[in-house]
């Protein structure tokens, strides 16, 4: 993706090369077109035509997954989810079994949900008519971070 | 039983007959939707008077006559050799049952052949209004030609009501004649736009060119908007059996164990609705941008997807040539309790003139092996026996080989998809010692 940027800001930067064959010839004689629609329409064509080669090959020489997933199996020892679900998966394992009445995963989930609800609801909450309600916004922004920081730690190191 | 064995090494004689089908369904359907095309086509042009169009018709009726009458009419009698070699029995069961039929439907091709040559050859040469009569009158011959071969294509997936009345016409008009006859007429309108791409992507005037292109790639409408309706009217009519064939298969792929049956469904539905895209954002949305090249690699994908479904068609009807009816072996249902008590040499007629060929001495297995499991079996190649055998060895295969014996689909969970195995105990051990010998066999050996 850094690459890919890179390469769109030179192309804005210096514009399009023409190749020098191009160069030479006449405005009347240089032909062009667009790349939307008809370049991208094009590539289209053969986007489709590359899928059903892939169709083909999928439907008539099946590649088996490996061994099927059992659902029942215990999970590995010392398994850990991405970095980015670390810190969730840290504070589950460290809520009791049951919490004012809900079983302790129920209950992380419920909250984890009520953390991602704040969020949308921010813009809504702080319109930016008072300074104490953007305040309070920072605030939770900025626990949930720090408490987003330090799980993650807690669950990389643990 | 009632014929000698033709061996195709490798292929097996299945697929001689598929591909040979394959080729000529795609051009049989061309000479008939395309038929329709160059009619409407040539109306259009008549009642505008539009010069261009004439020209274009004049160009694109060159192509048609050297796909149709080249191609069309090799790989047709292609068929019935073929046939006749890989699966006599069932030839001799449509033939007879047939005649008169297939006689017409003779008669039609040999009227369609010729008064295509009167239209090529009388471009200018006779009235427009008279030329244009020609036109329309190589479409209804050719029509003809559908609903008459149809009824004996159809017969062989759905005899229906024949198999208790025997009478021709229930065998004829059977329950997917007629949901069959519209999808094809569908396919082949859509099959005669995408050949007209060809011939469109190569007029000179652009603007007549993206107009022509607009035209053809509109032809695809009609199987995109009904095709399912009519789709869903055939398969409402195939046996049960066929259909629970296809769910379980479906049901199946969700664990990933893909029936045959289910990825070549799948790959039909995948490939049918990429092409319906493919006109759109081709032909249709970006005509200017069609060129040839892309032309013919659409008509590959065509190609692909017709031979796709009519193998997907073909192998619904398994284990019969005639549904209910005849085994894919030849042999007949109701044959099934005589041969097993007889035994099943002194049912197959030719079994006392064959000596052993592959040098192995075990005649009477072979013999067993090409009457009873070639027609869909090759020792190695497709489904072969080698790779299909694995590890097995004599007394494992013998355990196999009893499973088929039974005819009961509780007992023998082949039922659906194989015939069952004929003969006496004797015959079995004979034919087990065989398929041990194929799978010990160095490869040179056992490939003939």
């Amino acid at each position: 993706l850094p690459l890919l940027g890179l390469h769109l800001w030179l192309v804005q930067l210096h514009g399009m090369s023409e190749p020098e064959d191009i160069q030479k010839l006449p405005a009347e004689r240089k032909e062009s077109e667009k790349f939307f629609p008809t370049f991208v329409l094009k590539d289209f064509m053969v986007w489709i035509l590359v899928l059903n080669l892939l169709a083909i090959m999928v439907a008539l020489f099946p590649w088996g997954v490996g061994t099927e997933a059992d659902p029942f199996a215990p999970a590995p020892i010392g398994i850990k989810p991405e970095w980015y679900f670390l810190a969730m998966f840290q504070f589950l394992k460290i809520l009791p079994p049951s919490v004012l009445g809900i079983e302790g995963e129920q209950f992380g989930m419920l909250l984890f949900s009520l953390v991602g609800l704040g969020f949308v609801l921010i813009p809504f909450f702080d319109t930016g008519r008072s300074p104490l309600m953007a305040q309070s916004a920072l605030w939770f922004g900025r626990i949930i971070l720090v408490l987003f920081i330090l799980f993650t730690l807690w669950g990389w190191t643990t | 039983m009632n014929y000698p064995v033709w061996v195709v090494p490798y292929l097996g004689t299945g697929w001689v007959i598929g591909i040979l089908s394959i080729i000529h369904i795609f051009v049989s359907h061309f000479a008939v939707g395309g038929g329709i095309y160059l009619a409407i086509t040539e109306h259009t042009a008549f009642k505008r008077q539009d010069e261009r169009m004439y020209d274009y018709l004049k160009t694109h009726s060159r192509f048609f006559l050297l796909v149709t009458t080249v191609v069309g009419a090799v790989t047709g009698p292609g068929i019935w050799w073929a046939i006749s070699l890989g699966s006599p029995n069932g030839t001799q069961l449509l033939i007879q049952n047939f005649t008169w039929f297939w006689s017409l439907e003779y008669l039609a091709f040999a009227a369609e052949i010729p008064t295509f040559f009167v239209y090529y050859y009388t471009w200018d040469r006779i009235s427009r209004p008279l030329h244009l009569k020609l036109a329309w009158w190589y479409f209804g011959i050719s029509i003809c030609t559908l609903v008459l071969i149809n009824g004996i294509i159809t017969f062989m997936l759905t005899p229906g009501t024949w198999l208790e009345s025997r009478e021709i016409l229930d065998g004829f008009f059977n329950p997917t004649y007629w949901p069959s006859n519209f999808l094809r007429l569908l396919i082949m309108f859509g099959l005669a736009g995408m050949y007209a791409l060809i011939t469109s992507s190569r007029i000179r005037d652009e603007n007549f060119r993206v107009y022509m292109l607009r035209y053809s790639a509109k032809w695809l409408l009609p199987i995109f908007f009904l095709g399912p309706i009519v789709g869903y009217w055939y398969f409402a009519n195939i046996p049960q059996a066929a259909i629970e064939t296809i769910f379980t298969g479906i049901h199946a792929s969700g664990v990933g164990n893909f029936s045959i049956l289910a990825r070549v469904i799948y790959l039909s539905l995948i490939l049918s609705g990429t092409i319906l895209i493919f006109a759109f954002v081709g032909p249709y949305l970006n005509p200017k941008g069609f060129s040839f090249r892309t032309a013919l690699m659409f008509l590959l994908c065509g190609l692909l997807v017709t031979g796709i479904s009519e193998w997907a068609r073909e192998l619904l009807r398994k284990p019969y040539v005639a549904y209910g009816y005849m085994y894919a072996n030849g042999i007949l249902v109701e044959d099934v309790p005589r041969i097993n008590r007889q035994g099943f040499f002194s049912s197959a007629r030719w079994a006392p003139q064959s000596r052993p060929v592959d040098g192995i001495g075990n005649a009477e297995g072979e013999m067993m092996f090409r009457y009873q499991c070639m027609s869909c079996h090759a020792r190695v190649g497709y489904r072969g026996m080698r790779k299909l055998l694995g590890e097995r060895d004599e007394e494992s295969i013998r355990g196999f080989l009893e499973t088929l014996r039974e005819t009961d689909p509780q007992k023998n969970p082949y039922s659906g998809i194989m015939p069952p195995l004929l003969g006496h105990d004797d015959e079995v051990a004979a034919l087990a010692r065989y398929l041990e010998s194929i799978r010990q066999q160095p490869a040179q050996a056992a490939d003939f």
